[in-house]
C-alpha cells in the first residue's frame, strides 16, 4: 500500500463564530491526484492553508511526509510546491525574473537553479514571454506563471487551489494537461476546485465538501455508485397532461419524473431501456416530442443527493 | 536565501514606479521649486551692502588711496567710506554707530572696530589682504596701471565669499534649511519602502506574503533581506536627492559635504525603518498603512519646517520634545547642527538619535511580526 503523504486528522477551524473546517480528516497517498470539491465557501482553501501552517487551527493534527507539520519544518516545506487561488507574483518582475525568485526560495545552487527555472518555463510554455511584466500577461497565462513560480524547484508534493480560475479554455486545457504530467513525473497532488468536469478528468481519488465538512470520498466511479441515480433523460415537449406525467413517474427505474420549461426530466435507477419505455409513453399519447438527452450522472448528482442543492450554477 | 531575496526585492523597489515618482522626481522637482522661489531672494541677500568704515589717512599713499577708492564704487561697493580728518573724529563715528570701523593709514595700516560682528571680520579680512598684497599692488600699479580694477575686483570677490561662508556658518542663512528640511522630508518619506518588509513577509497582509510563507526561507532571513534592501534605498534616494541639491541645483551646503551626505543616507536608514515599524504595528491594508507612513513623514516635515520655516524655532521653544522625537526634525537638526557648528558634538548627538531611532523601530518592527501562524488570511 501506497505511504501516506499528507494526513490530516479531526482538523478544526474557526473564523470566530464560523466554523469553517468542522474536523475534516483527509489522507492522501503517495502518486495521487488528489480532488477537493466544493462550492465556493465550502472551506477548500481553508484546508490548504492549514495544511501549509499559514493558519491557525483550533484543534486537529496534520502530518506530512509523515513528520508534523509547522511553520518552521523547512525540512517539508522544501518539499512543496504551492500554487495559491491568489496569484502572487511581483508585479515588477519580469516572468522569468519571478520564476527565478520564487525557485531561489527553495534552491540555492545557481546551476541547477537555472536549468529548473527553464524547465519550467517551457513546462508551462511561457517561452515567449520571458520579459514579460505579469501586468502584460493575459489571466490564462498569468495563471501559468503562477504555477510556473509553484513547480519549478521540482517539488514532491503540489498543492494547486484553484487554479484555473478565469482562465481561456486553451490554457486550462494546458494546465490540466501538465498537472497530469507532473503526477506521471512522480509528484503527488492536490488539487481543489469547484468545476467537478475538471476534478473527474484528472483526478484519481476526490473528496467532495461542504460547508467545512468532507461529505464524501473516492474514486469518481465510487462517488457516482453513491447515488441511485444512472441516468437523466430529458425530453423536450410542448405541454405534458399531468396525468401523462404521472405515467411516467409510475415506471418501474424511475424514481423521479419533473416537467418544467418545457422540458421532461426524468431520473432513473438502474433498469434498461428506460428511454424506449419513456418515449413509448409519450408517443402513446401522441404528444409532439423535440430534443431528446440523456445525461450520465455527474458529481452534481452525488452532491445534490448528499446536500439537497446544487454544486453550482449552471452558468457558472 | 538572503541574496535571493535582497536582490529581487532591491530590484522589485527600484521598478516601483511610486518609488521613483515621490521618492526621486519629486523631492527634485520641489528643490527646483525652490531654488527657483530663492533665487531672486538669495542673489539680493547675498548682494553686499557695503560696509560703513571711517578713513584717517595722515600719510599721502597714492595706492591705498586708489584701493580704497575702487572698493567702495559701483553698485558692488564693499566700503561705504567716510573720510576722517583726525584718529578723534574717527572715533566718534564709530562710538556713535556711524561706521562699523576705522582704518587708519599712516607708515603701517591699521584697524579699529567697534564690536565683532560679520562686518568686523569683513574689514579684519580686507586689512589682513591688503598687507599682504600690498606690494604685489604696488608692483601692478607701476608697470600696467590698467590691471588695477581686475585686482581690486578679485580682493572684492573674495571678501564676499568671506561674507558668504559667515552667513551660513554662524547667522542661519533662513533659505538654505528648507533645502535641510526637503532631504529630512525625503528620509522621512523613505519609510513608504519600509513597509515592503511587512507587506512581503506577512502571510496575512498579501498573497505573496502567504506564497513566501510556504516556502523553506526562513522569516527572519527574509526579512531581514528585505529589510536591508529596504535601508539601501532608503540610502540611495537620500543621497540623490543630495546630489541633486548640490550639484545641479549648486546649492551650497558648506564645506562638509560629505556629512551631509552622511547624515542624510542615516536618515534614510531611519526612515525606512520607521516605515518597518509602522507596517507591523497598522494591521490593516496597504492603504491604510502607506497613509500613516505619510501622515507622520508630512506632518513631521511640516512641524520641522518644511512648509513653514518660522514654525521650527516655536516648537523647538513650546514643545521641545516633539522636537527632539520628531524624525524629521531629528535629521534636519543635523544638517543644521553642520553648518551651524564648528565643532561635532551636537551632529554627532543627532546621528547618535538616528541611530537609536533606527534600532527602535526596526526591534518593534521585528517584535510585531514574529508571528508565524495566522488566525485568518
Ligand atoms: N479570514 C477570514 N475571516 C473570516 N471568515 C473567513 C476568512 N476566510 C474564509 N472565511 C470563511 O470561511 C469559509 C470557507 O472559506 P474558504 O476556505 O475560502 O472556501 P473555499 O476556498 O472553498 O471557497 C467561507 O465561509 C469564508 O467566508
Ligand atoms: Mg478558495
Amino acid at each position: 500500500m501506497a505511504e501516506n503523504v499528507v494526513e490530516i486528522e479531526g482538523l478544526v477551524k474557526r473564523y470566530g463564530e464560523l466554523t469553517a473546517l468542522d474536523h475534516l480528516t483527509l489522507e492522501i497517498k503517495e502518486g495521487e491526484v488528489f480532488g477537493l470539491l466544493g462550492p465556493n465557501g465550502s472551506g477548500k482553501t481553508t484546508t490548504i492553508n492549514c495544511l501549509l501552517s499559514l493558519l491557525s487551527y483550533d484543534k486537529g493534527s496534520i502530518r506530512i511526509f509523515g513528520r508534523e507539520m509547522s511553520p518552521t519544518a523547512y525540512d517539508i516545506k522544501k518539499d512543496i510546491g504551492v500554487i495559491m487561488q491568489n496569484v502572487a507574483v511581483f508585479e515588477e518582475l519580469t516572468v522569468q525574473e519571478n520564476i527565478d525568485y520564487f525557485c531561489g526560495l527553495y534552491i540555492t545552487d545557481k546551476q541547477k537553479k537555472r536549468q529548473c527555472v527553464e524547465e519550467a518555463i517551457k513546462f508551462v510554455g511561457l517561452e515567449d514571454f520571458r520579459k514579460f511584466r505579469p501586468k502584460k500577461l493575459s489571466g490564462g497565462l498569468l495563471r501559468r506563471l503562477n504555477i510556473a513560480c509553484g513547480i519549478a524547484h521540482k517539488p514532491k508534493l503540489i498543492i494547486l487551489d484553484e487554479p484555473t480560475v478565469a482562465v481561456d479554455p486553451q490554457s486550462r486545457n494546458k494546465i490540466l494537461e501538465g498537472i497530469e504530467e507532473l503526477n506521471r513525473n512522480g509528484a503527488t497532488v492536490i488539487y481543489t476546485s469547484h468545476y467537478m468536469e475538471e476534478v473527474e478528468q484528472i483526478c484519481t481519488r476526490i473528496a467532495i465538501m461542504d460547508r467545512g465538512r468532507k461529505i464524501a470520498e473516492g474514486t469518481k466511479e465510487e462517488l457516482k455508485a453513491m447515488t441511485k441515480n444512472t441516468e437523466t433523460i430529458n425530453v423536450a415537449l410542448r405541454e405534458l397532461p399531468d396525468e401523462v406525467l404521472n405515467e411516467i413517474g409510475a415506471l418501474s427505474h424511475i424514481y423521479s419524473a419533473e416537467y418544467t420549461d418545457g422540458i421532461l426530466t426524468a431520473a432513473c435507477s438502474g433498469g434498461r431501456h428506460n428511454l424506449i419505455r419513456v418515449l413509448e409513453v409519450l408517443q402513446k399519447h401522441d404528444l409532439h416530442i423535440g430534443q431528446v438527452t440523456t445525461v450520465q450522472p455527474t458529481l452534481n448528482d452525488v452532491f445534490l443527493e448528499i446536500t439537497g442543492k446544487a454544486l453550482r450554477d449552471k452558468e457558472d | 536565501m538572503f541574496f535571493n531575496e535582497f536582490r529581487y526585492n532591491l530590484l522589485t523597489t527600484l521598478r516601483d514606479r511610486h518609488f521613483i515618482m515621490w521618492l526621486i522626481l519629486f523631492p527634485m522637482a520641489l528643490g527646483s521649486l525652490f531654488k527657483a522661489a530663492f533665487s531672486d531672494i538669495y542673489e539680493n541677500d547675498i548682494k553686499f551692502s557695503p560696509i560703513p568704515t571711517a578713513i584717517v589717512q595722515t600719510q599721502k599713499d597714492d595706492i591705498f588711496k586708489e584701493v580704497i577708492r575702487s572698493v567702495s564704487k559701483g553698485k558692488d561697493a564693499l566700503l561705504k567710506v567716510t573720510y576722517a580728518d583726525s584718529a578723534e573724529e574717527a572715533e566718534k563715528l564709530l562710538k556713535d554707530g556711524k561706521v562699523a570701523g576705522v582704518i587708519t593709514k599712516d607708515g603701517t595700516l591699521g584697524l579699529t572696530v567697534a564690536s565683532n560682528g560679520m562686518d568686523t571680520t569683513i574689514l579684519k579680512a580686507f586689512t589682513d589682504r591688503y598687507l599682504t598684497e600690498e606690494k604685489l599692488i604696488k608692483d601692478t600699479l607701476e608697470k600696467d596701471p590698467m590691471k588695477l580694477p581686475a585686482l581690486t575686483a578679485a580682493l572684492k570677490d573674495d571678501l564676499k565669499t568671506v561674507k558668504k561662508v559667515r552667513l551660513t556658518d554662524g547667522v542661519s542663512d533662513p533659505y538654505i534649511t528648507y533645502f535641510f528640511n526637503l532631504l529630512a522630508m525625503v528620509a522621512a518619506c523613505s519609510s513608504v519602502t519600509g513597509l515592503n518588509v511587512v507587506m512581503q513577509n506577512q502571510a496575512d497582509q498579501s498573497p505573496l506574503g502567504a506564497r513566501k510563507g510556504c516556502s523553506p526561507t526562513p522569516k527572519l532571513i527574509s526579512t531581514l533581506a528585505v529589510l536591508a534592501g529596504c535601508w539601501l534605498t532608503g540610502m540611495m534616494c537620500t543621497a540623490i536627492s543630495v546630489s541633486f541639491l548640490a550639484f545641479v541645483l549648486k546649492v551650497d551646503f558648506g564645506s562638509r559635504l560629505g556629512f551631509v551626505y552622511l547624515a542624510a543616507m542615516m536618515g534614510g536608514i531611519m526612515g525606512t525603518s520607521m516605515g518597518f515599524m509602522i507596517g507591523s504595528l497598522v494591521k490593516e491594508s496597504y492603504e491604510k498603512k502607506n497613509a500613516v507612513a505619510m501622515v507622520i513623514s508630512l506632518g513631521g516635515s511640516f512641524l520641522s519646517g518644511l512648509m513653514i520655516a518660522d514654525i521650527k524655532p516655536d516648537i523647538m521653544e513650546k514643545a521641545p520634545l516633539v522636537n527632539a522625537l520628531n524624525p524629521t526634525a531629528v535629521v534636519c537638526d543635523s544638517f543644521y547642527y553642520l553648518n551651524l557648528d564648528a565643532g561635532y558634538d551636537r551632529f554627532i548627538g543627532k546621528m547618535v538619535t538616528m541611530l537609536v531611532m533606527t534600532v527602535l523601530f526596526t526591534a518593534v518592527g521585528f517584535i510585531f511580526t514574529r508571528r508565524k501562524k495566522y488566525a485568518g488570511l
